[in-house]
């Protein structure tokens, strides 16, 4: 069944511009749900107005509502990572792996707070029903110290992997503590609103992890004009496009097996004019040996005097580089700004 | 006095492979120092690449002359053995030309290694034997503590060996392999994957499948993101190479082990160049180096290939 808010645009009865940040996907995601590279699974127990457990559910990270501008009151599932292009930049800046850990820590935590998610609902429920009941007020906040106390744990044995993924445990447990103090002194079981304070202490990027960023600089309309300028390249997976500022050529997405032939005559026809051409890299979600090596090849193609300049390499792809003895390609130069890893 | 016989020479004219099997920590510093003795009055550069216990016994008893040694942990060098051949390539390049002969002592083979590691030690060792030729005038002794290993690790060591000195004298190996045994595909077995190995298999258009399953894995058995960004790069390689030259696609198992995630490909292609992943690539942008990056890489990479296809087992400890 779909949710309420899909129907609008599900029947296409309705003249709607389709918002461009509404999120593809059928919902509610199943279990081994994989299809969106930027998915972010976490559990919640559902439960009825009257604290009835409606069972554990999924959902995502980055799905909100939204509203549709020309139609007050009418919602659709919104990514807050943005289009479908924003949220690939957004993964390519984060990183697969990063994501990954987050997903990891996330599945993590979902199993070890359940228990303490499942109190924490009764006491709750119990308090709602009495709203001045002293007692039941006491007994939630004994629920929420035990609680606490658990998260605290979980953070201090997994601080190296928090942060990694740009999630540093002291003012995440701040976060934490901030998010249960509105929660135990909200009139409702669901969750309270976003915490901008709490989440301020974070980068946008990684505040992304824990909710919806409160910037999202890594938002892509400004940059892409799918209708002006024709991609150079583009399949499943990778997209290649000109570059004006500066001059040269813009890689996204991914460069493998399937495609990195492709890509190297994309990259070798490109180069031409400039002294220097610029390779935007930042947009890459992965790229194997053989994409490293069309970049080494189409660097001694360009001619004596001329240098490929590259940006936003990620650091594995770095380290990949030296290993594989490119590190000193005399015209390549990494470029030294927006070191990312 | 030389702890070596009479006739041989300080200096040597080809190259030289030679097992050093010694009865304990004593014989080790009498048999290594008077080798490294013998090279320095020759004027013979010196690597010495032995655990940083012995590097250190090793600069007592030298005292003063040790300062014309090179010194390296083979725990850093040849955690992963598939390393110490570029290693010892390294050093041997970086004399060339000085005229003079050249002296090594290698001791890859200690107690601590996992059986794994062991195999891929002895495999190393037979590779020594066609990783140089006899134009480079390099003397490199491998020693092997009689005391502390298996019997069956020294009788390796005499197959792999086309000279040995036991007891302070130089003899032929009588059951020295030659160099077939290096150029002979590796079909020594791998141990058997657990019950509880995932299998995927993939093609070329599914690499980005396999990409995601190997990072999920890792993200899982708790690796942080830069290991888990090289474990993905690696594994793609090696699946690029059954996609490429390994009959189109292949299989993929994964398992944990001991802190480790294991991942094996398997493919119906065959690995045929015994050097194969140990040799530096040159800065062009043409040349295979997958396995050589694969290797930089991973702490354990073991290679087979066997008349049904080929299998590269990949091994990173969780960081």
């Amino acid at each position: 069944m779909p949710t309420s808010y899909d129907s609008p645009v599900a029947t296409g009865q309705l003249n709607y511009p389709a918002a461009l940040d509404r999120c593809p996907y059928r919902r509610p995601f199943p279990a081994n749900f994989s299809e969106c590279p930027t998915y972010q699974a976490v559990s919640f127990i559902a439960a009825d107005s009257l604290g009835q457990r409606l069972g554990s559910r999924l959902t995502c990270r980055h799905l909100a509502s939204g509203d549709y501008p020309e139609q007050r009151g009418r919602f659709y599932p919104r990514c807050t990572l943005g289009t479908a292009a924003d949220r690939l930049y957004w993964l390519a800046r984060v990183s697969q792996a990063r994501l990954e850990v987050v997903r990891a820590l996330q599945e993590e935590f979902d199993s070890i707070s359940q228990p303490y998610r499942e109190q924490l609902l009764d006491a709750k429920t119990k308090l709602l029903a009495s709203p001045g009941n002293r007692g039941l007020r006491e007994s939630l906040e004994r629920v929420l110290v035990v609680c606490r106390e658990a998260i605290g744990r979980f953070l201090v044995e997994r601080e190296a992997r928090f942060e990694d993924v740009g999630l540093p445990i002291d003012p995440l447990m701040r976060l934490v503590d901030r998010w249960c103090r509105a929660w135990a002194n909200s009139q409702t079981l669901g969750a309270p609103d976003g915490d901008d304070v709490g989440l301020r202490a974070f980068q946008p990027h990684f505040q992304a992890f824990l909710s919806a960023a409160l910037e999202s600089p890594w938002l892509q309309s400004d940059k892409i004009h799918p209708h002006e300028s024709a991609p150079l390249y583009e399949d499943s997976i990778l997209r290649i496009s000109k570059a004006v500022e500066p001059a040269g050529v813009r890689l996204d997405g991914t460069v493998d097996a399937s495609n990195v032939d492709a890509m190297s005559r994309t990259l070798i026809a490109n180069v031409n004019g400039a002294e220097e051409v610029h390779l935007d890299l930042s947009g890459l979600l992965f790229c194997d040996l053989g994409g490293l090596r069309a970049i080494v090849h189409t660097a001694q193609q360009i001619g004596v005097g001329r240098r490929l300049v590259m940006h936003g390499l990620p650091s594995y792809l770095e380290r990949a580089m030296a290993l594989a003895e490119w590190a000193h390609v005399p015209n390549i130069v990494m470029a030294p700004e927006q070191k990312q890893s | 006095m030389s702890a070596f016989p009479a006739r041989v020479q300080p200096s040597i004219s080809g190259y030289r492979h030679e097992a050093l099997l010694y009865a304990g920590q004593d014989e080790f510093l009498a048999s290594t120092a008077s080798f490294i003795r013998d090279g320095i009055t020759a004027g013979e550069p010196t690597l010495v690449v032995v655990s940083a216990k012995k590097i250190g016994l090793l600069r007592t008893t030298l005292g003063r002359r040790a300062g014309n040694v090179e010194f390296a942990d083979m725990t850093d060098v040849g955690a992963n053995p598939a390393r110490i051949i570029p290693a010892w390539r390294d050093f041997v390049n970086s004399h060339v030309g000085e005229g003079h002969s050249l002296r090594g002592i290698g001791e890859p083979i200690y107690p601590e290694r996992s059986s794994d590691e062991l195999a891929e030690c002895h495999r190393h060792e037979t590779l020594l034997n066609v990783a140089f030729d006899d134009t480079v005038p390099f003397w490199l002794l491998c020693p092997y503590d009689t005391t502390t290993l298996d019997p069956a690790v020294i009788a390796d060591a005499e197959h792999n060996h086309p000279l040995l000195i036991r007891r302070k004298s130089e003899e032929k190996s009588a059951t020295y392999l030659g160099h077939q045994a290096a150029t002979a595909p590796f079909t020594v077995p791998l141990p058997e994957a657990p019950a509880d190995a995932v299998a995927l298999s993939f093609g070329s258009t599914t690499l980005t499948i396999l990409r995601g399953f190997v990072s999920q894995r890792a993200a899982r058995a708790g690796f942080r993101p830069a290991a888990i960004a090289d474990l993905v790069f690696a594994v793609n390689e090696v699946a690029t190479n059954s996609v490429r030259h390994g009959g189109g696609r292949g299989i993929l198992r994964l398992w944990e082990d001991d802190g480790a995630l294991v991942c094996e490909i398997g493919d119906v292609g065959r690995l045929a160049h015994p050097l194969v992943g140990r040799e530096r690539p040159r800065s062009e942008a043409a040349g295979e180096r997958g396995l050589w990056l694969v290797n930089q890489l991973c702490d354990l990479v073991q290679v087979r290939s066997f008349p049904s296809g080929a299998v590269v087992r990949l091994r990173m400890r969780r960081r």
